[in-house]
């Protein structure tokens, strides 16, 4: 032993004295990560930058939490979750601001302006191929403007924040209006620089088509008809005409198999791999981890479901052959999602009496859109699932730009738009069934049209926001005879939600919304 | 010979084999008398040969006899009597009068880089005896040391191999607050891989004077622990076995199926709920699970030790070999422990050089709780009793085995996790193998002046392996990994290395004593981290990550005394981190001290006090705990992904998503503290009283930035805090003069510390919310800030008298028998948010403990008392089962308010499967209401020992030198009012540390054990 010290001694005496370089140096290099400060500066520096603002999509706030807000708390929804705080978005008594659901939806939607606004500060200034360069900046443009189109619709009164954060900032709100100018520049600056279309491994990436689509739904949301109009029509009757249509099987919008189709406006890309760790690292989720918590009790955490008048709205018509409108089945998922009832109606595989629900459960009905129920036989939902969610269907094109014509006193011309839509789903014409509608009752008809459409699909609040029905009592009580959780809305403030009151006590200058001082 | 046999048969034979084949030394017999200074003989005195643990005790007579060299030196120690060192000089009789006066300081005391006679401390030490901190079993020293001294908090968790959570003085800090540990002389940490017996001391160094030589590292604390290490002298071998049996003390009194399914009926019920048929037509008579059996079980410990020292030619050495096996009381859940050490130590002309190694190897199941909703300790007493352990009527493809769960249908629905199960589907097993230790050269320039160099070394690796079988363990949570089977399989290194050269002087000018060291210090730290994934065949996904960090100090002190009177001492650390950025990496931490023995002025003729040192320090100390490496700058993620095309091409993305702040700066803790040292009547009474007021400035902490900057991955570091701790420290012994077979003595000591936010964050931040705890600007950090209940309204006259400022109906939703909140901000309105109130701090008023130790010929019998009182606790388990809104089991005794069943504890509850519009029932069960707090006092007998000495007879017939045989009982006695499993809590955080979420409680030992030694 003591001559194994003696020497250990040495060499390490040595080591002190001689090249202790190493050891002395407290400047000591990463082996792990970049410094911000050597970033930014190559053309993969900026693809990967841009690719990093998609990847903000696999986060809870966007692909779990949003439907909630958008569809579950409007009219069509309601909750029965045990999680009390979960269950108050839908029935509009949220009491705790900033609980895990609030926290996340509006500070992962606050990850992609940051990140969007990374690339948009840092990117112009890269060394780099020109139009690749402009259609980077472009993309982040178009995905800068999906989110705040959410956080202005959902919060109503937020800061616009266009540069790149620092720890300490803390902003103060600005008038609604500048969000809406800021949505429209950055969408019209993103349908300039981006391309018409993406081949191979770039299919879904944000195209003219889905800077065009979201300006258009942005411009109706503010009333502002005719630019609404004006954007759609690139896509309605312009150039993008002859790359968009309508599908033949209604169904293929929600299956893994038939993404990126010729009906995908703007979509979002999922994919299913082993791993689904939560924020960003080696393992993290690429899928949503929407499906469990709108499945039915075994295979999900049925803390959403649909009120059962939306199904009488696809019963007030028939299919031109007789038959169901189709599309209830791919709708909604409850006792008689198949024709036969019960006992063909198939739950995740097993026939829906299989089930041995309770009574209350019996009756209940799902959200079928986004399930994974045909990949899933017998098994629990997935937290990582494959299936990409259609942020801007070109059915929802042609209806908004039927509503946009229609408001704009333009009711024939708009009724082509409506029809196509119905034919997909084997109804007869508008201009057969209910010919020469007046321009309220062609507005009446298309909310009918787009509730059997696009319910499930996160633009039901959005909808009844634009057609004031958060503004009129006599709207506001067909809201609560449909969803008796609007017996909550006691104030007009409650269209938005409450601003997060941890922010609130970080930042003295963001003012609570109206309704929830 | 048959006693020897059976002793033998005992399992160790083995060691015995090893000690045979080790030639023994010559020497001869030394044998005497002890007697008092009344001249009686004083029988139960051990006598040792020093630097050995060689020892034997007086008979009856006073008389002892020991084998020993004629150079050795003997030591007289006994309960109530000075430890006294006499040279054997080749005598061969050595008769000694023991003096009962207790009162040396002449024990040698290690403060860092320097020792010093305990009597010329002039900062705050605290010295634990290491055989009382023996006497528990214990993962760590920490855990040991519970109770023992003054400002010295020590909470436990009893999981097998888990860590204790320590404080010294309070928490100055936001980080772990976790001392820093020398372990002879390498810097380290506390961890589960030492043997308690290899330690010869332990120092605690508490103030900033004391440990100031640390500089930055030394803002928690200083724990100083040397081992045991062999000396010139006869072979020295000596030896302990220890087992016992381990328990979870106290168990929640759960309701049995019978008695749960009535109540739970008449929740069903009073929601408007179809009742389960596990509860009506399906009930079981023959399930009646206890889930708490199904999940604990009786736990065992053993301990075996076997030491070897004394010196072979002029190389002294010490070397040991150690085991430590612990069952835990949990089913599949174990730790153990193998170690062994070599210390070894030889002069040669003006060197002398040493080195002290461990080589240790740990495994640790720790229980499994990974799983949406799992919480063992929570789950093992909500499960329902009609839920059977397993059977087919789970079975199904996400549970194959069929464990017992709700099934979310008529039958049964419960969001309780099967947690027994869950031990059985989660395999994980940890090892570490670790080598710690230091070589020295010592260099002796002059009389008085001594260079060091000083090498340290910690390499640990680790290896982490688990598997989980597909299968879910909870209603609505699926089975993990999409249903596949999962491995895990995690590898860790932790190199750290120590290069340090001092200078030592030591030299007495008549009656001025100087003292001094200077030197430099650089520790490099390495830790690469690999983690692997595999989910049924698919490739592994790899995530290594290395840390690395340097630290580099200078340092110097100066001890200065004067006729023992006058006692001075300057200390000065310059440190630098790589931790910070450039223009941040240096601190200077410097200190000072005095003290006055007023008692050695001539003026002093006060007989009654015997000594009496006053004592005054001050100084700065640093702390970057809190950071990991390049936390300076923002990083760019490179985990990122975007997936696109037809074949789902997951492309590389990368940017920031962590923001940071580039000013990081040290943490300072400056310290003032006060201190009075006195012996009274003979020196049969002692006293150290201190006081002290620590201040930490730019306290690092994460603060939550606002979520609109798009932070991810962790709030950025900043130095954004004050914290103050201002505390009084009490010891006090005493020691009786001894009888001649009967003595004792006791040492109790105090500690009160009060915490405070002085200042927080920027000018906009007040506080940080965890959980319902909140820090507040100008109150102890983490104090509960709940709803405030005032009893449950008995009529509705009460609910239509509950009225706000203006006059309106404070709870118009409520119902007789639901809980009467108080409208806090009186704005008429109950407000979740508004109408909290600050309901109690999870730091104690004060903590006490008390060591009494009594001796009656050869018998021994010590307790170890400890107190902690004024805490409050949150009692997570407690508010699951008494929320009753839930299907989960009750606590027996459980009910709810009716017209009919009048209570003013159990408000109005039910089971509601649909919408719940009753909004009285949802305020009667809020989790963030002062009716889930408790006041976590307690007095606990942590330790009790019986220990009986063989006396010469019995042990020559064995063939012994020494032997002792001991009962010991660990926290047998709880005296407390909290409701929970145990209320010594470590907390999740530091900002709720007083929150119970299921602790694994701190266990009750009862273990037999043999020391020995030949």
């Amino acid at each position: 032993m003591n001559h194994i010290t003696k020497y250990l001694l040495a060499a390490a005496f040595a080591a002190s004295l001689g090249s202790c370089k190493k050891s002395l140096d407290l400047d000591i290099e990463n082996p792990n990560r970049v410094d911000e400060s050597n970033f930014w500066k190559t053309s993969t520096h900026a693809l990967q930058g841009i690719n990093a603002v998609y990847g903000n999509f696999y986060r809870n706030g966007p692909s779990r939490w949003l439907p909630y807000y958008m569809d579950v708390r409007s009219d069509d929804g309601y909750s029965t979750s045990p999680w009390n705080e979960l269950r108050s978005i839908s029935g509009l008594n949220i009491t705790n601001f900033s609980f895990e659901v609030q926290a996340e939806t509006w500070g992962h939607h606050w990850r992609g302006v940051y990140r969007a606004n990374q690339v948009i500060t840092n990117v112009p200034g890269i060394d780099m191929d020109v139009a690749t360069r402009d259609r980077y900046v472009g993309e982040a443009k178009f995905l800068r403007a999906w989110y705040y189109y959410n956080l202005v619709t959902i919060w109503g009164n937020i800061p616009l924040i266009l540069e790149p954060s620092q720890p300490n900032d803390k902003p103060a709100q600005v008038a609604q209006a500048q969000v809406w100018a800021q949505i429209e520049k950055d969408l019209t600056e993103a349908a300039a620089a981006l391309p018409t279309a993406y081949t191979g491994d770039e299919i879904g990436r944000a195209t003219k088509g889905s800077a065009y689509g979201l300006l258009g739904r942005s411009y109706l949301q503010q009333g502002k008809n005719q630019q609404a109009a004006d954007a759609l029509v690139w896509l309605v009757t312009g150039p993008g005409a002859a790359l968009y249509g309508l599908i033949p099987t209604y169904y293929d919008n929600f299956r893994h198999t038939t993404e990126n189709n010729r009906e995908s406006v703007f979509e979002i890309q999922f994919k299913l791999r082993p791993e689904n760790g939560g924020d960003d690292g080696p393992t993290s989720n690429v899928g949503t981890s929407r499906a469990p918590f709108f499945a039915p009790p075994g295979h999900g955490f049925n803390d959403a479901n649909m009120h059962r008048w939306v199904l009488n709205e696809f019963h007030q018509e028939r299919t031109v052959g007789g038959q169901r409108d189709p599309r209830l089945a791919v709708t909604a998922l409850y006792d008689s999602t198949d024709v036969g009832g019960p006992n063909t109606t198939l739950v995740y595989g097993s026939s829906f009496t299989s089930k041995n629900y309770d009574a209350g459960t019996r009756s209940r009905v799902w959200y079928r859109k986004y399930l994974n129920d045909e990949l899933r036989i017998n098994e629990f939902e997935v937290f990582n699932g494959p299936k990409n969610f259609r942020s801007i269907r070109y059915a929802d094109v042609l209806l908004m730009y039927a509503e946009a014509l229609n408001n704009l006193g333009r009711t024939i011309e708009a009724y082509p738009f409506v029809d196509r839509v119905r034919e997909r789903a084997g109804l007869a014409k508008l201009s057969v069934a209910r010919p020469g509608l007046s321009q309220a009752a062609f507005l009446r008809q298309l909310m009918h049209e787009r509730i059997t459409e696009l319910t499930g699909e996160s633009t039901r609040w959005n909808d009844l926001a634009r057609w004031g029905y958060f503004d009129d009592a006599t709207k506001l009580a067909e809201l609560k005879a449909r969803d008796p959780e609007f017996i909550n809305f006691d104030k007009p403030g409650k269209k938005y939600m409450p601003i997060p009151q941890s922010e609130i006590d970080i930042n003295p200058n963001l003012i609570q919304n109206e309704a929830y001082r | 010979m048959k006693k020897k046999k059976r002793l033998l048969s005992l399992g160790f034979n083995t060691l015995l084999a090893l000690l045979l084949s080790v030639s023994v030394y010559a020497q001869q017999t030394v044998s005497g008398t002890l007697r008092d200074d009344k001249n009686a003989t004083v029988s139960g005195v051990s006598v040792t040969v020093k630097g050995t643990n060689r020892s034997t005790v007086t008979d009856a007579g006073g008389r002892y006899t020991i084998t020993a060299s004629p150079t050795d030196v003997l030591i007289f120690s006994s309960v109530g009597f000075v430890p006294k060192e006499v040279d054997i000089a080749s005598r061969t009789t050595i008769d000694y009068v023991l003096q009962t006066n207790v009162i040396s300081g002449d024990e040698v005391v290690i403060i860092g880089y320097q020792s010093v006679r305990r009597k010329d401390l002039t900062g705050a030490v605290g010295v634990i005896n290491p055989a009382t901190a023996n006497r528990n079993v214990s993962n760590t020293i920490a855990e040991s040391i519970q109770g023992l001294t003054p400002g010295v908090t020590v909470r436990n968790s009893g999981a097998p191999g888990g860590g204790a959570k320590i404080d010294i003085r309070g928490a100055g800090t936001f980080a772990g607050n976790n001392p820093l540990y020398i372990i002879d002389g390498m810097y380290s940490d506390a961890t589960p891989d030492f043997n308690p017996q290899d330690v010869e001391s332990i120092q605690i160094l508490k103030d900033a004077s004391a440990a100031a030589i640390y500089g930055s590292r030394a803002a928690n604390g200083v724990i100083i622990i040397t081992t045991k290490k062999g000396r010139q002298g006869p072979l020295v071998v000596n030896g302990s076995i220890k087992t016992g049996i381990q328990n979870v003390g106290n168990r929640y009194e759960m309701m049995n199926a019978t008695e749960y399914r009535d109540l739970a009926t008449t929740l069903y019920q009073a929601g408007g709920s179809p009742v389960p048929t596990s509860l009506t037509t399906q009930f079981d008579p023959s399930i009646n699970t206890d889930w708490q059996d199904e999940f604990l079980r009786q736990g065992a410990i053993g301990e075996y030790n076997l030491a070897l020292s004394g010196a072979i030619k002029k190389v002294n050495f010490y070397i040991s070999g150690n085991h430590f096996q612990n069952k835990g009381p949990v089913i599949d859940n174990s730790f153990s422990r193998s170690g062994f050490r070599i210390n070894t130590s030889t002069k040669f002309s003006r060197f002398t050089i040493g080195q002290n190694m461990l080589l240790s190897w740990t495994k640790e199941d720790p229980i499994a709780n990974a799983g949406v909703g799992v919480n063992p300790f929570v789950d093992m007493i909500a499960m329902p009793p009609v839920v059977a352990l397993q059977g087919d009527r789970y079975r199904s493809a996400e549970n194959p085995e069929g464990w017992g769960l709700g099934l979310n249908n008529a039958y049964l629905s419960t969001l309780t996790a099967n947690v027994p199960a869950l031990q059985r589907l989660d395999q994980f097993e940890q090892e570490n193998f670790k080598v710690r230790g230091n070589a020295y050269l010592d260099f002796r320039i002059l009389e008085g002046l001594t260079y060091r160099f000083n090498f340290g070394l910690e390499k640990t690796l680790d290896r982490g392996l688990g598997t989980r079988q597909p299968g879910t363990v909870r209603q609505g949570t699926p089975s993990p990994n999409n249903n596949r089977l999962a491995t895990f399989r995690s590898k860790g290194e932790f190199e750290s290395k120590l290069f340090e050269h001092t200078v030592n002087y030591d030299k007495n000018f008549g009656v001025h004593k100087l003292s001094a060291v200077a030197g430099f210090t650089n520790q490099t730290f390495n830790q690469p981290i690999f983690r692997f994934t595999t989910i049924s065949g698919n490739p592994e996904v790899a995530d290594p990550y290395t840390n690395k960090w340097n630290n580099i100090g200078v340092l110097g002190r100066v001890n200065y005394s004067f006729e023992d009177r006058y006692l001075a001492s300057l200390t000065f650390r310059r440190d630098g981190s790589s931790l910070f950025g450039r223009d941040y990496r240096w601190g200077n931490f410097p200190s000072a001290s005095v003290a006055w023995r007023i008692s050695r002025e001539k003026f002093w003729t006060v007989t009654a006090i015997n000594d009496l040192k006053l004592r005054a320090s001050y100084g700065s100390l640093g702390n970057s705990e809190f950071l990991q490496p390049w936390l300076y700058y923002a990083q760019i993620n490179p985990f990122p992904r975007a997936v696109f095309g037809a074949a789902e091409v997951e492309q590389l993305g990368a940017t920031v998503t962590r923001l940071a702040n580039s000013d990081l700066r040290w943490e300072r803790k400056n310290t003032t503290n006060i201190g009075l040292d006195a012996a009274f009547l003979n020196n049969r009474f002692t006293l150290t009283a201190e006081y002290f007021i620590s201040k930490s400035k730019d306290v690092l902490v994460d603060l939550p930035i606002s979520a609109t900057t798009g932070n991810a991955g962790g709030n950025p570091a900043v130095n954004a805090a004050t914290l103050q701790n201002k505390g009084f420290e009490l010891a006090l012994g005493y020691r009786p003069k001894p009888g001649r077979d009967f003595r004792w003595d006791a040492t109790l000591n105090f500690t009160t510390i009060n915490n405070e936010v002085i200042a927080f964050g920027n000018e906009t931040t007040k506080y940080t919310q965890s959980g319902d705890a909140r820090t507040q600007l100008g109150r102890s950090i983490g104090e509960w800030y709940v709803l405030k209940t005032s009893g449950i309204f008995q009529s509705q006259a009460e609910i239509d008298a509950h009225k706000g400022k203006t006059g309106q109906m404070l709870q118009a939703w409520s119902k007789p028998g639901d809980i009467r909140y108080i409208d806090v901000d009186d704005d008429g309105v109950i407000d979740l948010d508004k109408d909290r109130y600050y309901a109690g701090s999870p730091w104690a008023d004060f903590e006490t403990g008390l060591q009494l130790n009594f001796s009656y010929k050869s018998l021994s019998l010590n307790m170890q008392w400890y107190a902690v009182v004024g805490n409050e606790l949150y009692n997570r388990p407690r508010s699951t089962v008494d929320r009753m809104s839930q299907n989960t089991n009750f606590r027996k005794g459980a009910t709810i308010w009716t017209p009919s069943n009048l209570s003013n504890e159990w408000p109005r509850a039910a089971i509601i499967s649909g919408t719940n519009t009753d909004k009285g029932l949802d305020y009667n069960v809020l989790p963030q209401s002062d009716r889930w707090l408790e006041d976590g006092s307690y007095l606990r007998l942590r330790n009790l020992e019986i220990g009986y000495n063989f006396g010469k007879s019995v042990l020559d017939k064995i063939g012994f030198k020494s032997s002792r045989v001991f009962l010991s009982g660990q926290n047998l006695l709880t005296f407390t009012k909290y409701s929970g499993l145990d209320p010594d809590i470590t907390g999740v955080n530091i900002f709720e540390r007083g929150l119970d979420n299921g602790q694994y409680p701190a266990l009750r030992i009862i273990s037999a054990g043999i020391n020995f030694g030949f």
